[in-house]
């Protein structure tokens, strides 16, 4: 099956008057039809600066794109003009991000934001573009849309203003959806919901999903393949199946280890086992050798000195960049 | 097993009422805390868990003498806080402590690390003798920072070590009891860890108690010797950690189980279907709060409001249809 995104050796920099940041390097990943990645690394680890380099919204200067391609379908988005750009964004790629109250704009009705993006994109009299929107509204599973588009967005509950946010990013039916965060700020009954919501419609549009967040178990429910994130880079990349039940790189097990979860050994009197040390600052990060080194619990002296490659294992397969698998 | 608690909580309910606006009738009182009752006794974790909105917050707020109930009694060692002396309430407060969700507002950006954590020791002076400097380095030590990080200012610190600093500053003075309100919830998942085995380690050392909120179920399973389960406004559930998540007995505390997603365990798929498919909140006039959005509601529960009864030792819940089984 022919890819839908394939991102090879990307590397987003920033200049800053601390030194270049490498926020986003070496990265390379492919989504086909359908398919759902997720990506799983902490705050600052260059999650969503590596979203918006696919948008390709990451203000230029300070940010430069360093190297590597972004291909959807046979265009490079990297080697595209603006122009051309904003026919893709919404379009063939759409994004839904953490926060749904700061990136609905709270001074336009919701049905007006919703009109916005299929008048741009595919056009039609204003009674067609409404009704579209109408019926979108009702595939996320808002009742009594017709209502409910002439609301503003403080009206709305969390999750109804999470479920306008889908209505808009599929709205066009675009090739990719990446969703950033999308039910961090909810609750779980709540984050059952929109992420059962955004199966059933992939399912049904066929739209590749690239889903960013902290949480393992939302990965686990939703994602075929995993990327884990660390400063800056991909450590892991495999399936879902794979890295959860046979994990390599020490930070991806000690992360699976660190986390309480109901059906677990911790309880009461217990310890969590824990990865010490805080993430590394990518300011102050020497340019050579493993970016884990310092909280990796299997240090090695090579580590200290040498950036390790990336490593493909077959059967399953796994990459993974670790000195332990060379 | 019991001496007498530390801690009894009888039946305190809070209304907030809203302000009348100018030409509209009076809006309706907003019930935040109904008849909650509970105790903690020494060197306890009392888990309490709930979505937001549930009331969590308010109740700690009460318990921390910030908010004074609209009925209801809280006893401190047999004295009544809201009718003490002032004297009595210096002290309750140097034994109440609170530690806050968020470790970016709740510490003051112009003051030093030193400043912070010190200022519990100006405040109760009259009580305590004047506190030397080695004892504010044990103190930042004992938390797992060091004396050297004394001069710096909270923005000069990562989210761990900013909470790490709240924890410093709630134990320095010796207190009994400690409330933690979500305090890993805007942390990483390997700072989590980290942050969870301080404070048990802390618990061990000096017999706190903890008032333990959180909204994370596999944190609450982690942290608590007994769990309460909150739905808007009321305990609905409350009983031993393995009670709880062993045998839970009302069907709110199990959907909120299957809600959360597990990468350890796979859930049972109809149970996820029950989640997917839960109702809108609703305010509900009589009857249990949670018939709306039930999926096991008998005519009984929209018309009488279930009493928390025990299903077995030390283990009540509010539900009707528990009350049946037993």
């Amino acid at each position: 099956m022919a890819p839908v995104l394939k991102v090879e050796g990307l590397s987003t920099f920033f200049d800053t008057r601390r030194g270049v940041i490498r926020a986003v390097d070496d990265v390379s990943l492919q989504v086909e039809v359908g398919d759902t990645l997720g990506i799983v690394g902490e705050s600052g680890c260059g999650k969503t600066v590596l979203s918006l380099s696919i948008m390709k919204l990451v203000p230029t200067p300070p940010g430069k794109y360093v190297g590597g391609k972004i291909l959807l379908g046979n265009h490079d988005l990297l080697r595209l003009p603006e122009k051309e750009m904003r026919k893709i964004r919404g379009k063939s790629i759409s994004m839904i991000f953490q926060e749904p109250m700061t990136s609905l704009n709270p001074v336009f009705r919701i049905g007006d934001q919703i009109r916005e993006a299929l008048g741009l994109h595919q056009g039609g009299t204003r009674r067609e573009v409404w009704e579209r929107a109408v019926e979108m509204l009702r595939t996320v599973g808002i009742t009594k849309p017709e209502q409910r588009m002439r609301d503003y967005p403080h009206q709305l509950s969390g999750g109804m203003r999470q479920r306008v946010m889908i209505a808009m990013a599929l709205s066009c039916r675009p090739r990719l959806m990446i969703a950033d965060e999308p039910t961090t700020a909810l609750d779980v009954t709540i984050q059952a919901q929109i992420l059962e919501l955004m199966k059933q419609l992939q399912r049904e549009l066929g739209t590749a999903v690239i889903l960013i967040t902290h949480d393992l178990g939302v990965i686990s429910q939703t994602a075929r393949q995993v990327a884990m994130m660390y400063a800056g880079q991909f450590v892991e990349y495999a399936e879902a199946g794979v890295i959860f039940s046979r994990p390599l790189h020490p930070y991806t097990v000690g992360l699976l280890e660190s986390i309480p979860c109901i059906g677990g050994k911790f309880g009461p009197g217990k310890r969590l086992p824990m990865i010490s040390g805080g993430a590394p600052d990518l300011a102050a990060m020497r340019s050579s050798g493993c970016r884990f080194h310092e909280r990796c619990v299997d240090v090695m002296p090579v580590c200290r000195n040498l950036e390790p490659p990336w490593r493909k294992n077959d059967h399953p397969h796994q990459y993974v960049r670790c000195w332990k698998y060379h | 097993m019991m001496d007498a608690p530390l801690l009894s909580v009888q039946r305190i309910d809070k209304s907030f009422a809203p302000k009348r606006k100018l030409f509209s009738s009076a809006p309706d009182a907003c019930h935040a805390v109904r008849e909650v009752s509970f105790e903690i006794h020494a060197g306890e974790t009392l888990g309490l868990v709930g979505e937001s909105g549930c009331g969590k917050t308010t109740l700690a707020r009460m318990v921390a003498c910030i908010e004074r109930p609209s009925s209801g009694k809280i006893y401190y060692r047999g004295i009544d806080i809201f009718v003490a002396k002032k004297a009595e309430l210096h002290e309750y407060r140097q034994k109440v402590q609170y530690i806050f969700q968020d470790p970016y507002a709740s510490l003051n950006p112009r003051m030093s690390a030193g400043d912070i954590v010190g200022e519990p020791f100006r405040i109760h002076k009259s009580r305590i003798d004047g506190v030397s400097l080695g004892d504010l380095d044990g103190l930042l030590k004992m938390v797992g920072l060091s004396s050297e990080q004394k001069n710096r200012y909270p923005h000069e610190f990562s989210g761990g070590q900013r909470q790490r600093l709240g924890i410093a500053r709630a134990i320095a003075l010796n207190p009994e009891i400690v409330i933690a309100d979500e305090p890993v919830s805007a942390l990483d998942v390997s700072v989590q860890a980290q942050i969870l085995n301080l404070l048990k380690d802390l618990q061990d050392r000096f017999n706190l108690s903890y008032l333990f909120i959180s909204h994370d179920m596999g944190v609450i399973r982690f942290m608590s010797d007994r769990v309460a389960v909150m739905y808007g406004g009321g305990i609905v559930e409350i009983g031993p950690n393995e009670g709880i998540f062993g045998n839970p007995r009302h069907p709110y505390t199990r959907i909120l189980m299957n809600a959360v997603p597990s990468f350890s365990g796979q859930t049972v798929k109809r149970e996820r279907e029950i989640v997917v498919s839960l109702g809108e909140v609703e305010t509900i006039e009589t009857g249990c709060l949670f018939c709306s959005r039930c999926p096991e509601a008998l005519p009984v529960c929209w018309e009488t409001a279930p009493e928390l009864a025990v299903v077995s030792g030390g283990h009540l819940s509010a539900c009707h249809r528990s009350k049946r089984e037993v």
